[in-house]
């Protein structure tokens, strides 16, 4: 082989090689970070000796054999058929290996599909393209009361054996934080759990890992750890009551703007309307009327999350969200439980989103596919806002912690 | 090297991919595409045939060849006489009468002129590879048996299958599984005599079957045009939502299934033991009398009767306000849905799917037991 040519590989592999040690990896499936993680990591790292030691001796023999026996004229070996020593030897070899192998691979799904020590469960859905997360009513994580409901970013008790019920609503989706365990599909119809567990405060990255459609690459989602008294404080924050825009200020414009625009899909709790005779009628979104899966995010506690459109973009600017990502573990909850401050917010992406969400996020191929799913969308359409609607509509939405 | 026909077929083929490459390029839409579509067909035809015309060399014998006289096609036999050109219009009638008639009898001819292509153009090239038909006769058998063989075997059990689906639908319900079993037995008799006398004669074996399937094949035509009995269609309780209300037993409860094949991966258990009814959910310890279900999506609940007593399980799917106004107020709509009678240790399934949020609703969700006092499960739908 010309010498050239040999470095170019040697580099290519090296190249190769060394684009697997990024530190900045959020989705590191060699990086566990719970109990589960760390069964699965547990079981992968001596499999993947295992399977290391069998392709360098399987390799090996084939590259001898090849140098060794290269045609180079000489006359067709004897072949030779029958060695019932040898044959049972390559069979009871890789036998061995697979039982080797099977054994805690059986071990650690069984650890891994244990539901009866729950310590708290959340209903995560699945639909195009986002998740949607509600806390059912229960005993389990500390106490829930009434349901709560959000979207983006599932948060949970830290050290805390948490059950994910997973669905979907629409076509099937796969929910996966590599830190904290494995992926699961989520079927329409079907339940499937999942248990996550994480042993420190931080954000945890995931991905939906099953081709959904023209924006899978755009569902995202993220886990937030959070110690269990700052999650006592979120989950009083997720249930706290209604407070409507002091009078005369931009985000009282901002309502107005969003009950007229926005709150036939998004619900925010406790908004309502007043008639000229003081009758107060709840609003009411009705998503099913307007998007093919039925459901879009609550809107209720937006500022208190730090994503938004399917955990796809910040709701916090870059320094903010370093600041939050990188908080060591003792002061990450009460920098979370922050929220989106006016100084820290990503205006930018949000005002791009709301002056045309499709053209940020594609929601579906044609016109046709849109007339094919009844004039339904998948997704935020282009609401035709204007400049001083965003603002109003961006101030209203800062005060929903 | 070329003979004349070949210069001919190659000209031809010339032609036509020439044609196919500046019609595809310059028309677009359904009507160039379909074009082009027929003229890649014509060039790919007339290169086969460019082919077959090279391997034949015209047909011709040269007149210096000194075996001409034995070698020349003047000095094969005669080809037999053949069907298909009969088949062939046939075909290509049916496809007239079909495209004014009905499109079925356009298929059956398209059908039939493509088999008659087939068979004839195998049938008049094995004629050529030799004198002998005997031989070509073989020829012909080697290529196209493998293909008339499972064709017609599947043609045939089709009209089998299907004369004898008209015969059970045309008869009635007590006199279908009747004849079910004469028919089987008979048979079943005829095979056992036709094995237990190897010495009968085929044409005799071949002749009772023909009269059997021609017999099978007319009455099923003939019920066919009769038409099938009257099929009563049984209820399904979305169109009686009254059968949910109570646990009287309905026509459609006669025959419900007991059991489950699928009873994982659901949202929720519901059991009804000792009159009160409750749920286990998964990663919830014990049994719980309210549950929380996603919204737009199905959800698939297991019903369980653990008491003696027959028992449905009734979901109340809301209460909602129509656009229907009397009297100043919109009329109001609860739809239900149920299972039918669960028998002790039963198992049955309900797929429910709310489409708003319980807050959307004026009266809460809930999953009960008609007539049973605080057999309730309340749903969530947040």
């Amino acid at each position: 082989m010309p010498r050239r040519t040999s470095i170019t590989l040697a580099a290519a592999t090296a190249l190769l090689a060394l684009a697997g040690c990024a530190t900045d990896a959020p989705q590191d499936t060699w990086a566990p970070a719970g109990e589960n993680a760390q069964r699965i990591h547990n079981l992968q790292w001596p499999i993947f000796a295992i399977a290391g030691v069998v392709l360098l001796i399987v390799s090996a023999v084939v590259v001898f054999c090849v140098i060794r026996f290269r045609d180079k004229g000489q006359p067709m070996p004897e072949q030779t058929h029958g060695k019932p020593a040898l044959e049972i030897l390559l069979t009871i070899i890789p036998a061995l290996i697979l039982v080797g192998v099977g054994i805690p691979t059986v071990s650690t799904i069984f650890e891994l599909a244990k539901t009866d020590d729950t310590e708290c469960v959340i209903n995560v859905t699945g639909q195009q393209w986002w998740w949607e997360y509600d806390y059912p009513a229960q005993q389990g994580c500390g106490g829930i009361a009434e349901p709560i409901v959000t979207s983006g970013q599932l948060v949970l008790p830290v050290d805390a054996k948490v059950l994910l019920r997973l669905t979907s609503r629409d076509v099937i989706h796969s929910f996966w934080i590599p830190k904290l365990n494995g992926k699961r599909d989520t079927v329409p119809g079907r339940v499937h759990t999942l248990r996550l567990q994480a042993d420190e405060p931080g954000i945890y990255a995931g991905q939906c890992t099953e081709f959904c459609g023209l924006s899978h690459a755009n569902m995202k989602m993220e886990a937030v750890a959070l110690s269990k008294a700052d999650f006592e404080t979120w989950k009083a924050n997720q249930i706290a009551p209604y407070a409507s825009p002091e009078a005369g200020t931009l985000a009282a414009a901002g309502e107005a703007t969003f009950t007229a625009n926005c709150s036939y899909c998004h619900q925010v709790n406790g908004l309502a309307t007043t008639s000229p005779s003081g009758e107060v009628t709840p609003v009411l979104a009705n998503p099913d009327e307007f998007v093919v899966s039925g459901a879009v995010p609550n809107l209720t506690h937006l500022m208190s999350r730090n994503t938004f459109a399917g955990a796809t973009w910040d709701l916090l600017t870059e320094e903010c969200r370093d600041r939050v990502w990188n908080a060591p573990p003792d002061q990450f909850g009460a920098l979370y439980l922050q929220g989106v401050t006016p100084e820290c917010l990503n205006e930018v992406d949000l005002r791009e989103w709301l002056r045309n969400a499709p053209a940020k996020k594609p929601m579906f191929a044609s016109d046709a596919q849109k007339a094919e799913s009844g004039g339904k969308v998948r997704g935020m359409p282009y609401l035709a806002l204007s400049e001083s609607q965003i603002d109003e509509i961006i101030a209203y939405l800062l005060e929903r912690k | 090297m070329f003979t004349t026909g070949s210069k001919l077929f190659i000209a031809a083929t010339s032609l036509a991919i020439a044609a196919a490459i500046v019609f595809g390029v310059t028309n677009t839409g359904d009507v160039g595409w379909t074009a082009t579509v027929g003229l890649v067909g014509a060039a790919v035809a007339l290169t086969l045939l460019t082919g077959v015309n090279f391997f034949v060399r015209d047909s011709n014998v040269g007149s210096m060849q000194p075996d001409a006289t034995t070698n020349s096609p003047a000095a094969h036999d005669a080809p037999g006489s053949s069907m298909w050109p009969l088949i062939g219009a046939v075909g290509v009638t049916l496809i007239a009468i079909g495209i004014v008639a009905t499109p079925v009898v356009f298929k059956a001819g398209v059908v039939v002129v493509l088999a008659t292509v087939v068979e004839w153009m195998v049938q008049g090239w094995s004629e050529r590879a030799s004198s002998d038909r005997a031989f070509n006769a073989g020829v012909r058998k080697r290529i196209l048996n493998p293909l008339e063989f499972p064709v017609l075997g599947a043609v045939g059990l089709a009209v089998v299958v299907y004369s004898f689906s008209r015969i059970m639908l045309f008869l009635s319900k007590a006199a279908g599984p009747a004849a079910f079993a004469v028919i089987a037995a008979l048979l079943l008799v005829g095979g056992f005599l036709f094995a237990s006398q190897p010495s009968v004669k085929r044409s005799i074996v071949v002749g009772i079957c023909a009269i059997a399937g021609l017999g099978l094949v007319s009455a099923g035509a003939v019920m066919a045009i009769d038409g099938q009995r009257q099929i009563h269609a049984h209820d399904i309780i979305e169109a009686d939502p009254a059968v949910c209300a109570s646990n009287a037993e309905a026509e459609v409860d006669e025959k419900g299934s007991q059991s489950l094949a699928a009873k994982s991966n659901v949202a929720a258990t519901l059991y009804f033991e000792n009159g009160r009814l409750s749920a286990q959910v998964i990663g919830i310890p014990g049994r719980v009398t309210t549950i929380t279900l996603p919204r737009s999506t199905p959800s698939n609940i297991v019903f369980r009767n653990l008491d003696a007593e027959p028992v449905r399980l009734t979901a109340n799917l809301g209460t909602f306000e129509t656009d229907v106004e009397v009297n100043g107020e919109f009329i109001k709509q609860s739809p239900l849905t149920c299972t039918t009678l669960v028998e002790q240790d039963g198992r049955q399934f309900l797929t429910i799917t709310f489409a708003k949020a319980s807050s959307g609703s004026l009266a809460p969700y809930s999953l009960v037991v008609p007539g049973v006092d605080g057999a309730v499960v309340e749903v969530v739908v947040p």
